[in-house]
């Protein structure tokens, strides 16, 4: 009888707490540090790819991030930084190579210390653009752009904040690599746009 | 007896196996309804995590000027706010607090000033050569507690006069600003603690572009101040 009271008791304060949603606290925040919970989705909508990359990058958890690219992903970078030894783009593996050690606090050179990003979007209403990428390498593809405006803000030691200018933006374009009734999408490109100046 | 204990057991197993089901329909039901565990496709109501950045203090302070917007401008200086003039305007003295910065510069917004500085156009702008700003953290003295942050932006700026003279930034000016947050680590609000106008070398020979007279940001607040002023 006793242990029957107690479960229920348990599942009552479970109950309650879930609703609450104490587990998993709302993440609008006022500009101060990033939440310590995050959310990840299962990519079967195209806001999921903006959510995750958020959440990765806050999170520092690069296998997310990893998991969201394609396998044919391409960084463009602003033009603004491109010249001498930074080239305009680069592929995947060095995407995944150059955030691993962003994401890790114990990385010798460069070492960040505090992540801060935020990728303004409202899951209900972002403008995506269909593109049509190379139909000799994508045969039959369409594939969904949008611009977004993004802050970020990364600490690296010793005493140097990074810090994003006001109307940064940034041009996701995300890939459907499931099917039509089940949905996969993943970040195929992402184009840094700069203040758009 | 025995029947009517024999229902109760069963009376009471019902009812205790109606609690259990409800609630772990409720529990469940509440976990459903949370939306955010785990792998949901449901989209949030609520926006996800928003950063407040301090370059928007420099987006402000250009709307502040272009708009001709004292009060705006007023809201982004700290209470201990300095500006400290350019080597080039030490003639001036090499310093001022917050009430002067505010004194002069709403004289320099105010279309509608009396006299003959009655500054009709104003164009103020923030030149960014990349996407981000790197800011040098440090602890002031006066702030132990505090991490302050440092950055030097090229600006220009045009200020024409209902007398037909233009006053413009030389090329290559520049200008240091110090931030400092005045609200809470979760809910910030950043103010500008500290202005340095660096000017241009250009400024040494006191040069002109074509009609406009080069001058530094300093220098021209500096010609609202009182006659008696050295």
């Amino acid at each position: 009888m006793l242990k029957r009271v107690l479960l229920i008791g348990v599942l009552v304060v479970l109950a309650g707490a879930s609703a609450s949603c104490i587990f998993d606290p709302p993440k609008t925040d006022k500009g101060g540090p990033p939440p310590t919970t995050y959310t990840f989705y299962d990519l079967s909508k195209e806001w999921h790819v903006l959510a995750n990359i958020e959440s990765a990058y806050n999170a520092r958890k690069i296998e997310k991030y990893d998991q969201l690219l394609d396998d044919n992903f391409t960084f463009f970078l602003y033009h603004g930084d491109v010249g001498g030894e930074i080239p305009a783009s680069w592929d995947r593996a060095t995407e995944v190579l150059y955030n691993t050690r962003l994401f890790d606090k114990s990385y010798p050179t460069n070492t960040c210390k505090s992540i801060s990003m935020d990728l303004q979007f409202d899951p209900n209403n972002i403008s995506w653009v269909d593109v049509v990428p190379d139909q000799s390498k994508y045969p039959g593809e369409t594939w969904k752009t949008a611009v977004i405006y993004y802050a970020f803000r990364f600490d690296v030691l010793p005493d140097t904040q990074y810090e994003s200018v006001a109307g940064a933006r940034g041009q996701f374009t995300i890939r459907n690599i499931g099917t039509a009734e089940k949905p996969q999408w993943r970040l195929v490109e992402f184009s840094d746009l700069g203040d758009g100046l | 007896m025995r029947r009517l204990s024999r229902f109760r057991e069963r009376r009471l197993g019902t009812i205790r196996d109606r609690v259990i089901a409800i609630a772990g329909i409720a529990c469940v039901s509440a976990l459903l309804s949370c939306g955010g565990s785990g792998d949901s496709t449901t989209a949030p109501s609520t926006p996800t995590y928003t950063l407040t950045t301090k370059s928007q203090l420099f987006s402000d302070l250009t709307k502040a000027f272009n708009r001709h917007d004292p009060a705006a401008y007023a809201k982004l200086l700290d209470h201990n706010f300095v500006f400290y003039l350019s080597a080039f305007d030490q003639t001036t003295g090499a310093e001022w607090d917050r009430a002067t910065e505010v004194d002069y510069t709403s004289k320099l917004l105010d279309l509608d000033y009396d006299g003959s500085l009655q500054c009709d156009s104003v164009y103020f702008a923030f030149h960014y050569d990349l996407p981000y700003i790197a800011y040098h953290v440090f602890t002031p003295a006066s702030a132990p507690n505090e991490s302050w942050y440092q950055t030097t932006l090229s600006c220009s700026f045009l200020f024409h006069f209902g007398l037909g003279v233009t006053f413009g930034s030389a090329s290559n000016n520049t200008m240091t600003f110090v931030i400092r947050n005045a609200g809470t680590e979760s809910a910030p609000v950043w103010k500008f603690v500290e202005i340095h106008d660096n000017g241009s070398p250009e400024l040494g020979s006191g040069g002109k572009d074509g009609d406009v007279y080069l001058m530094s940001l300093g220098r021209v607040k500096a010609l609202y101040a009182p006659q008696d002023s050295p």
